[in-house]
C-alpha cells in the first residue's frame, strides 16, 4: 500500500510539474508600478506598465494626486470574463487587471480600449482610496495592521465605485457616465419612479439590476455634485477624510456640502427624474406591446428553426441561472386558469371586482437545464428542434476558467461538452459540424470558425490588444456574416463580409448620426434586410437596415431599453428589453417598408489610441517573490472548556504568495496556562507547495478554567513539520497529494515520524441540489505509525446545506489527545497527537484509536451551523457535543477571490465561535463555549 | 461562562447589526458600544474569579483593540 501511494505522489508531482511549465511569473517595474504576468500576457504587461505610468502622470496633472509607494498590479484571467478589483491598502495597494474584454451589450462596452479603461477606473480607486492618513498615529498603526489599513481605507461602495466611474468617463471621454446604454436604463428607470433610494445604494435593494447602481447613479450623483457645488468642493471631502480630525464619509461631506449626501442625493433624483419624465413628453408612442414578461432577469433569447419554440438563459433574484425552452405560442391554459378562477371570485361573492387579465402570461416551459458547479450558461443557439448548443465555464489545468461550447439534447435532458479551452462567447451556426464564434484567448478576441467533430480552429479575423469583436450572425443564406468590430478609432460597428473572403472584403453598416451604442444584429430570414439595436442622444432604438436599397429605418423607440432583437414571428418583430422590474419580451408589428427614414454617417477615424513606444525601455525580469509585505498580528482564543489565551505575531508574504511566513507567541497572562511560539514558512511555486511549521508549547493543565478533569496536570512538547504537497484539479474534483515529516519533542524524547498523504474533494452542484464528498487520507510510520481518515460528505437539498463528518485516526503505539481548540502553537496537521475539540478541556482523554462523528446543517452554507457530535475513544463513549457553531475563513468571507492577492495580514483570518450543550459520562451535562480570531498560514 | 457570554452576545449583536437596516453612523455607534461592553464584561467577569485588577485592566484594553479590529474587518471591501 505505502509503495502505491508513493507511486501516486511522484505521478502527481510530476504531471504537475509539467502543467506548470512556462507559467513562470515576470515582472516589469516602472518608476511608479510593479506589474505581474505570466508570459502569455506580455503584451498586455507591457501596454500596461506604458497606460500606468501615462495615467498617473495625467492624474497628477488633473488632481494633485499620486501614490507615493510602488503599487502592484498583477494581470489574469481567472473566469475569461472582463473584469479588475483594487485592494486600498495605504502602504501596499494591488490591482488585478482581467485581460478579457468585454462585450458591446455590456455596460462597460463603452470605451477606446479594454486596458485602458481597466487601468484607469483601477487606478483611480487606490489613488482615491490609499491616501494615508494626515494622523501619524493612525497612519503607523495602518501600517502595522493590514486588516486595519484596508478597513480604515473603505467607503460607502457608491462613493468608491461612483467616483472611479466618473473619472474614468472624464478623463477618456467615454465610459459609464457618457454610456448611451447607462444613460437609457436609468432615464427608463427614471420614468417608473425606480430609482434606488440612498440607503440601498452601496448593494442594491435586490431589485433588477440594482448592484450596477453603484456605478451608474453614484457616477452621474457625483457628477451633478460637481457640477452644482464645484470640483473643489467634491475634491474636498477627500482631503477632509485623510485628516488628522477623525472623520467618516458621512462627516467629511455634510461639513463641505452643507447638507447630507442623503439629503443632496434626493434633490438629484428629483432633478433627474424630472428631466426623464420631459423627454417623455417628446418620445412617439411605442408600437409594441408586451409578449411575455419573465420572473426576473433574461438574456440569449433564441428562436428555435420552426419558431414553435424558444430558448432563454434565465437568472432569478438569488442569481441562480437556467436555460429554459418556452413554446411560442400564448399560454390559452393560463388564460382559462385565470378566468376560471376569476369566475369562482365571482360566484362565492358576486359584488367582488375580479383581477384585470395581465398583459401576457407566462408560457409553458418545455424543458429547463441547471447548469453544474455554478459553470453559467450564455449564448444558447439552436442546431435543430431537439438540440441545443450554448456556452459554459469549465476549470482548466491551472484552475482558471474558461468558456467552452456545450451541447444539449433536449429530449434526454443531457448536456456534453463539445470544445476543451476554446475560450468561446457569442456563435453562429454555418452549416451542422461548423460555427463562426468569437473566442477570447489570453485577452485577445478573435473570430474563429470552429468544426463541432474534428475539434479544428481557424482563424477569421485575429484580434489585437485595443480591438474586439462581438455578435457574429450568419445571413439566412449562409453566404455572409454579420459581425461587431470594435476598434479605439471607431468604436463598435457592425461589418457584412461573405464568409468565404472575410478579410478581403466588408461593408461597414452606416449608423445614425451620433450613435454611440451598437449591438444585437440578427439577419431577416428571407429579405436583405438587418436588425440592429443602436443608442444616441441617451435613448435606444431598433433600426432596419436594407441592404438592398442601403435604406436605414428607425422602428421603435418609445424610450424602451432594447436587448436584443429576437426575429420575425407571425409578422411581428421580437425583441427582448429590460424594465425597472425585470426582462421582458415585445412585439412590434413592422410592415416591409414602416418605420421613419434616419440620416446616417458612415463611421470616420475621431479619434486615436496614442502610440507610446516606451514600452521597449521597461526591463521584464523574472517574478522575485523575496518583495516581501509584513504586518502584525492579533489572535484571542478563548473556550469555556480549557482557558483563554491571546496571540501577537507578524506575518509576510509577497503579492503572488509565493513565499508566506509568520512567527508569534501565544500566552494566557493571566495564569499562565498556556505558553507557545510558532513559526511557519510556505513556498508554492509551479503547481508545488511546501511548508515548514515549527511549534512550541507549554501547557499547565491544572490551570484550566474550572480546575476541569484532565489526564495530565503540566504538558510541554515542540514539534516541527515539513510537508510537500502538489495538487491536480478538474471541473469537478480536486486532489493534493503530499509527503511529510514529522518530528516531535515531549519531556525527553524525540519522535520521527512521516507520511503519504491523499486530499481529494469532489462536488456536483446545481444550484438548488448539490453533492459533495471529501477524503484526506494519510498513513504515518515511525514512531507515531498509524494512519488519519477524514471523510465528509455535502448535500444539498432545495437549498437546505447538510454536512456529514468523519474522523478515523490511529496509532500503533503513540498517544492521541483528544480536546482543546485550534492554535497556531500546537501543530494539528496529518501526525498530530492532538485531536482538536473546543467544546472539550485540553488532555481531556488520551487513547491510541479515535473515533468521531458529526451532522451538521445551516440555512445556507458559509453560514453559523448547528450540529451535533461524538467522541469515541479507544472503543469507548468519551463525549458528545450539539448546538451552534461557526467556522470560516474570514478573508474569503470579506475578500472573495481577492483573498488570494490581499496583504499578508488580511489573507488567511480564521473565525471559529460556538455554543454547545455537552454530554459525558465524566462530569454533569454543561453549556460550553468557544471562540477564536487568528491568522493561519 | 462568565468570561464566554459576553462573547456571544457580542457576536449576536454584530449578526444583528450587519442584517438590520439603520443608518450607517448608527450602526458605527452601536458596534462600538457593544465592543467596549463586551471588553468591559470580560474584565469584571476575569476580577470577579480572581484576577489582579491591573490585569483586568490590560484585558478591557487588549480584548477591546482584538474586537474593535474584527468588526472594523466587515468594512474591508475589494474595489471592482
Amino acid at each position: 500500500m505505502r509503495k502505491g501511494m508513493l507511486l501516486f505522489l511522484v505521478a502527481g508531482l510530476w504531471v504537475s510539474s509539467l502543467a506548470a511549465y512556462g507559467n513562470e511569473w515576470l515582472t516589469i517595474s516602472t518608476p511608479h508600478f510593479k506589474i505581474h504576468f505570466q508570459p502569455q500576457h506580455r503584451a498586455w504587461g507591457t501596454a500596461t506598465a506604458t497606460e500606468l505610468e501615462k495615467v498617473r502622470s495625467q492624474v497628477l496633472v488633473e488632481q494633485s494626486r499620486a501614490l507615493d509607494v510602488i503599487v502592484d498590479a498583477v494581470i489574469l484571467d481567472p473566469f475569461n470574463l472582463p473584469n479588475g478589483y483594487a485592494l486600498p491598502s495605504s502602504d501596499s495597494p494591488l490591482m488585478v487587471l482581467y485581460v478579457t474584454p468585454p462585450q458591446s451589450d455590456m455596460e462597460i462596452a463603452h470605451h477606446q480600449s479594454w486596458l485602458q479603461l481597466l487601468v484607469l477606473h483601477e487606478y483611480i480607486h487606490l489613488v482615491h482610496l490609499s491616501q494615508p492618513s494626515r494622523h501619524n498615529n493612525k497612519q503607523w498603526l495602518r501600517d502595522l495592521n493590514d486588516g486595519y489599513d484596508l478597513a480604515t481605507a473603505a467607503l460607502p461602495r457608491w462613493v468608491a465605485e461612483g467616483y472611479a466611474t466618473l473619472q474614468e468617463s472624464k478623463l477618456t471621454g467615454k465610459g459609464r457616465l457618457f454610456d448611451n446604454y447607462s444613460e437609457a436604463l436609468l432615464r427608463a428607470f427614471a420614468r417608473q419612479g425606480a430609482l434606488l433610494p440612498y440607503s440601498a445604494l452601496n448593494f442594491g435593494d435586490g431589485s433588477y439590476r440594482a448592484s450596477a447602481m453603484a456605478y451608474l447613479l453614484g457616477a452621474r450623483f457625483l457628477a451633478w455634485l460637481e457640477k452644482r457645488h464645484g470640483e473643489d468642493t467634491l475634491d474636498a471631502v477627500w482631503t477632509r477624510l485623510v485628516a488628522v480630525e477623525a472623520r467618516g464619509f458621512e462627516s467629511a461631506f455634510s461639513g463641505i456640502f452643507g447638507q447630507t449626501a442623503q439629503q443632496l442625493y434626493r434633490r438629484f433624483i428629483a432633478e433627474f427624474t424630472y428631466q426623464a419624465m420631459q423627454e417623455e413628453q417628446q418620445m412617439a408612442p411605442s408600437a409594441s406591446h408586451e409578449f411575455m414578461r419573465f420572473p426576473f432577469a433574461a438574456r440569449g433569447i433564441q428562436l428555435s428553426p420552426n419558431k414553435r419554440q424558444f430558448v432563454a438563459v434565465e437568472i432569478d433574484r438569488e442569481r441562480r441561472t437556467r436555460l429554459s425552452v418556452y413554446a411560442s405560442e400564448q399560454n390559452d391554459q393560463a388564460l382559462t386558469q385565470f378566468n376560471q378562477q376569476q369566475a369562482a371570485l365571482l360566484a362565492k361573492d358576486p359584488s367582488d371586482i375580479p383581477d384585470k387579465v395581465p398583459d401576457s402570461f407566462l408560457h409553458e416551459v418545455l424543458a429547463s437545464y441547471v447548469p453544474v458547479n455554478f459553470s453559467g450558461v450564455s449564448h444558447p443557439q439552436w442546431a435543430n428542434e431537439e438540440t441545443l448548443y450554448f456556452v459554459a465555464m469549465n476549470k482548466t489545468n491551472s484552475g482558471n476558467r474558461i468558456n467552452d461550447l456545450y451541447r444539449w439534447d433536449i429530449s434526454n435532458n443531457h448536456a456534453v461538452r463539445v470544445s476543451h479551452n476554446l475560450g468561446v462567447r457569442r456563435f453562429t451556426f454555418i452549416n451542422q459540424t461548423e460555427i463562426i464564434a468569437e473566442r477570447v484567448h489570453n485577452g485577445l478576441s478573435q473570430l474563429v470558425r470552429f468544426n463541432l467533430e474534428t475539434q479544428t480552429v481557424a482563424d477569421l479575423l485575429a484580434g489585437s490588444l485595443h480591438t474586439a469583436f462581438d455578435y457574429p450572425v450568419m445571413d439566412g443564406s449562409g453566404q455572409r456574416l454579420a459581425y461587431l468590430k470594435q476598434t479605439p478609432e471607431l468604436g463598435w460597428q457592425i461589418h457584412i463580409a461573405p464568409i468565404n473572403s472575410l478579410q478581403k472584403s466588408n461593408e461597414v453598416v452606416p449608423l445614425p448620426e451620433y450613435t454611440q451604442y451598437v449591438t444585437a444584429p440578427r439577419w431577416h430570414n428571407k429579405l436583405n434586410i438587418l436588425y440592429f439595436i443602436a443608442g444616441r442622444q441617451g435613448e435606444l432604438g431598433v433600426y432596419q437596415y436594407d441592404l438592398s436599397t442601403r435604406v436605414l429605418r428607425l422602428l421603435n423607440t418609445g424610450g424602451h431599453v432594447f436587448e436584443e432583437v429576437i426575429g420575425h414571428l407571425d409578422a411581428q418583430l421580437l425583441f427582448l428589453e429590460s424594465t425597472a422590474y425585470g426582462s421582458k419580451l415585445s412585439a412590434l408589428s413592422v410592415p416591409q417598408h414602416a418605420g421613419t427614414m434616419v440620416k446616417t454617417k458612415l463611421p470616420r477615424n475621431t479619434t486615436k489610441l496614442g502610440t507610446d513606444n516606451s514600452a521597449a525601455q521597461w526591463q521584464i525580469s523574472p517574478y522575485q517573490a523575496i518583495d516581501q509585505d509584513w504586518s502584525a498580528t492579533m489572535a484571542l482564543h478563548g473556550a469555556s472548556a480549557s482557558e483563554y489565551s491571546l496571540g501577537l505575531g507578524f506575518t509576510g508574504s509577497d503579492v503572488l504568495k509565493q513565499i508566506s511566513w509568520q512567527v508569534g507567541a501565544n500566552l494566557s497572562p493571566s495564569n499562565a496556562f498556556l505558553k507557545g511560539g510558532y513559526a511557519d514558512l510556505k513556498y508554492q511555486a509551479q503547481g508545488f507547495q511546501l511548508h515548514n511549521a515549527l511549534s512550541v508549547f507549554d501547557l499547565n493543565l491544572d490551570r484550566q478554567a474550572g480546575k476541569r478533569l484532565t489526564e495530565r496536570t503540566h504538558f510541554d512538547s515542540w514539534s516541527n513539520s515539513l510537508e510537500l504537497t502538489t495538487s491536480r484539479e478538474g471541473d469537478k474534483w480536486r486532489w493534493q497529494p503530499s509527503v511529510g515529516w514529522h518530528a516531535e519533542k515531549q519531556t525527553s524524547n524525540l519522535h520521527h515520524s512521516y507520511w503519504l498523504g491523499s486530499r481529494f474533494s469532489y462536488l456536483h452542484d446545481q444550484q438548488t441540489f448539490a453533492l459533495g464528498a471529501n477524503v484526506d487520507a494519510a498513513y504515518i510510520w515511525g514512531e507515531s505509525q498509524g494512519h488519519r481518515v477524514e471523510l465528509g460528505g455535502y448535500a444539498k437539498l432545495w437549498e437546505w446545506p447538510i454536512i456529514l463528518k468523519s474522523s478515523n485516526r490511529y496509532r500503533t503505539s503513540a498517544a492521541l489527545h483528544l480536546g482543546g481548540y485550534s492554535i497556531n502553537s500546537i501543530y494539528e496537521g496529518f501526525s498530530a497527537a492532538m485531536v482538536q475539540g473546543a467544546e472539550l478541556p485540553f488532555f481531556f482523554a488520551t487513547g491510541k484509536h479515535y473515533l468521531g462523528y458529526e451532522f451538521a446543517t445551516s440555512w445556507q452554507l458559509g453560514m453559523p451551523r448547528l450540529f451535533i457530535k461524538r467522541h469515541r475513544l479507544d472503543s469507548k463513549f468519551i463525549a458528545q457535543s450539539w448546538g451552534a457553531k461557526w467556522q470560516l475563513d474570514l478573508s474569503r468571507k470579506v475578500l472573495g477571490n481577492a483573498a488570494q492577492f490581499a496583504p499578508a495580514g488580511v489573507s488567511n483570518l480564521r473565525l471559529d465561535i460556538g455554543l454547545s450543550r455537552v454530554n459525558s459520562d465524566e462530569f454533569e451535562d454543561e453549556w460550553r463555549a468557544w471562540l477564536g480570531i487568528w491568522h493561519a498560514l | 461562562m462568565l468570561v464566554l457570554y459576553p462573547f456571544i452576545a457580542f457576536l449576536l449583536m454584530t449578526f444583528v447589526l450587519k442584517n438590520m437596516q439603520l443608518p450607517n453612523h448608527t450602526k458605527l455607534w452601536l458596534s462600538r458600544v457593544s465592543v467596549w461592553s463586551v471588553a468591559a464584561a470580560m474584565a469584571v467577569a476575569k476580577f470577579t474569579l480572581g484576577l489582579s485588577a491591573l490585569f483586568s485592566m490590560a484585558a478591557f484594553f487588549v480584548v477591546g483593540i482584538i474586537l474593535t479590529l474584527f468588526t472594523s474587518l466587515g468594512a474591508m471591501a475589494r474595489h471592482d
